[in-house]
């Protein structure tokens, strides 16, 4: 195991790796931005050092910035949380040439899983299957238009690296198309440095559900359940549960035993996410393979009981799995709210500010993680997410009973956040039946849900 | 010219001839391949190096390799030595700063030559000259007896070395560089101050003799 780790993240996601390390007896030592000297982790941590200014690109994006950080406070691994440097196969190559570990997936694993279509192929090559789209990359407008035409529109336009929504349109004709191209070329070079695009068939009314695993160096592997991220806001997801109520017990455990099967096969190692979409007739999609811990991953640990940052940690320490299939229960159901510092009631615009007071809810079954404090300043720079509500329950039933009334605890004054339309969504009849689909809220339109749930309180 | 210990060190050879280079006897290569590789050679040396090098050093990445056609090129920066292993801290569990105070420079109270300690955080003294900071997060290379000697704003100080590479340490102001207050050899951290500045004495002052 590791002596001391250097955590390369912010926010939320640092403390939950600092909590990992403790319980693990490994120190851990915070590398912080200028703009996050007052974050909880850095507070918390057994050393914390500053390691470049607010803009990301200097400091929590900068690897010569974090190698030398974690070079100078003597630590012999590096975990880059989710975002950031976390997926970057580059800078785990770079890590490894200087003696020390990253905390995922080896630089070659990185690597053979960078190019979304390239993971695709791979993927589907072992057994997995997957949307119809275009062969390759986009070369140019004419490839792209006669691509579209070959597998029917709407066709979805995606970026081959990164996530998050930045970069992706779905377009309904050949003019659609022509526009978007340009706009998804420029998103994406901003976003990931990589402008390759390429097509897949667009599946109305489908629905995200993705298989958690653990792979560890020596090929054995498990999955630890499934999760519904069908609950988005343009691509962006807001709330997640698990298990799926999208599937049947069986077409559930198909799912998640073809998703190891493929996964191992393919070489993958270490904690990693594979992405399905689901669409009205219960057919699943492989779409991309997520290299590092999740946002959403506490819903998993709720439900299995697994610690899956320990499990991460302890898989890039050369520890085998030291678990089976077998020995994965899945039981009862959780959900888990993003709560994000955004105007659910002026187009979700993103704010900052001082948090005047923050109270955290409790309970059985609840579960907090939030870097958040009374008299915290949440800086303008980076992401909005303040933290994340979590609640697990003997069924779906009671966890959204749980979930809600834990919502009601919850305080956070002096910014604003999007809890009113998670209070919306808890009350709304599409989700409470379990119906949710990736674009319902986009389509409906977030000022509707308010407005609904409004009406019926 | 940078010290050539801290040069980056290349191996260039082409892929399949690596094993046979191990066993020696020289492959059995035709004139035309030879004078192939000759090319290949010149071509990587003369365009390719020096592309390579710019971004071992620009990237501050301590080993790049890039393949091209048959051949494999790996450049290796040797490692810095680690420094001292010893790095000035005042973490301490601080609860919510004082308002105002969220962004301002976070001060290392460390021990100075004399043993003396510095305040907390700096006071906003009107008289006085601002530290000199780290620009990056690395080992602190100060200049020989750059204590005592007098300089002007944006003169250079010494370096933090980040990786390897050097990130200049420069004057804050017009003045004497005092004690300092981070060693050479000490890890630092982006924005820590390293070196004490002491205002100019007044002009009709005789000076200390350290007067450029």
């Amino acid at each position: 195991m590791f002596h001391r780790i250097l955590i390369a993240n912010r926010g939320e996601i640092a403390l939950r790796v600092l909590r990992a390390c403790r319980q693990l007896g490994v120190e851990a030592v915070v590398a912080y931005s200028e703009a996050d000297r007052d974050t909880l982790a850095v507070q918390l941590a057994d050393e914390a050092i500053c390691i470049g200014p607010a803009d990301a690109r200097r400091s929590y994006l900068s690897a010569p910035a974090v190698i030398s950080a974690a070079l100078v406070t003597g630590c012999d691994a590096i975990h880059p949380g989710y975002g950031f440097l976390s997926e970057d196969d580059g800078f785990a190559e770079v890590v490894r040439a200087h003696d020390l570990v990253f905390i995922g997936p080896p630089s070659h694993v990185l690597e053979r899983f960078a190019s979304k279509e390239g993971t695709r192929r791979l993927l589907a090559a072992h057994g997995l299957p997957t949307i119809p789209g275009s062969d390759g990359m986009l070369r140019d407008d004419a490839h792209a238009i006669a691509e579209a035409e070959r597998i029917g529109y709407p066709v979805l336009i995606k970026p081959s690296a990164g996530g998050g929504g930045k970069g992706m349109r779905m377009v309904r004709s050949q003019r659609e198309l022509e526009t978007a191209m340009k706009l998804c070329r420029s998103e994406a070079r901003a976003a990931f440095g990589d402008d390759s695009l390429y097509l897949e068939r667009w599946l109305e009314d489908n629905r995200h559900v993705e298989v958690q695993i653990a792979v560890d160096r020596y090929g054995s592997g498990v999955h630890l359940g499934e999760r519904d991220c069908s609950v988005q806001r343009r691509h962006q997801k807001i709330l997640e549960e698990a298990p799926t109520p999208a599937l049947s017990d069986t077409a559930r455990a198909e799912l998640c035993e073809k998703a190891i099967r493929a996964a191992v096969a393919a070489g993958y190692e270490n904690v990693g996410t594979l992405e399905f979409l689901v669409d009205r007739e219960g057919n699943f999609y492989f779409i991309e393979i997520n290299c590092r811990i999740q946002v959403e991953h506490p819903i998993t640990e709720m439900r299995t009981g697994i610690d899956l940052v320990a499990t991460q940690i302890r898989i890039a320490a050369g520890e085998p799995l030291g678990f089976t299939q077998s020995d994965v229960r899945q039981t009862g159901h959780a959900i888990e709210l993003r709560i994000n510092a955004e105007d659910a009631e002026n187009d979700f615009r993103p704010g900052a500010g001082v948090v005047e007071r923050y109270l955290a809810p409790g309970g059985p079954g609840i579960r907090m993680d939030s870097h958040l404090y009374s008299g915290y300043e949440v800086p303008p720079f980076y992401d909005s997410l303040l933290g994340k509500l979590i609640a697990w329950g003997p069924d779906r039933a009671t966890a959204i009973a749980r979930v809600r009334s834990a919502l009601d605890e919850l305080v956070v004054e002096g910014i604003v956040t999007n809890v009113p339309i998670h209070r919306a969504l808890l009350v709304n009849d599409a989700f409470l039946d379990g119906r949710m689909t990736t674009n319902l809220l986009d389509r409906v339109g977030s000022a509707a849900f308010l407005a609904a749930a409004a009406r019926g309180q | 010219m940078p010290d050539p210990a801290s040069m980056p060190s290349s191996e260039l050879r082409p892929r399949g001839a690596a094993e046979a280079a191990a066993g020696d006897p020289a492959p059995e290569r035709t004139a035309a391949e030879r004078v192939a590789d000759h090319r290949a050679v010149e071509r990587l040396a003369t365009e390719l190096l020096p592309v390579l090098i710019g971004r071992l050093t620009a990237g501050g990445l301590a080993e790049i390799e890039v393949r091209e056609g048959d051949w494999k090129v790996r450049l290796r920066r040797p490692l810095e030595a680690v420094g001292t292993g010893r790095r000035v801290t005042d973490r301490q569990f601080r609860l919510p700063v004082q308002a105002g105070q969220a962004h301002a420079p976070l001060s290392h109270p460390a021990p100075t030559r004399d043993g003396a300690r510095q305040s907390a955080p700096r006071p906003a003294d009107p008289g006085g000259t601002p530290p000199a900071t780290s620009p990056a997060v690395g080992i602190f290379r100060p200049l020989p007896g750059i204590a005592g000697r007098r300089v002007h704003a944006g003169d250079r100080l010494g370096a933090v070395d980040v990786l390897g590479m050097p990130q200049e340490v420069v004057a804050p102001a017009d003045g004497i560089v005092g004690p300092l207050i981070a060693e050479a050899g000490d890890g630092v951290e982006y924005g820590q101050p390293v070196m004490e500045m002491r205002p100019l004495p007044a002009p009709d002052e005789p000076s200390d003799g350290e007067a450029a």
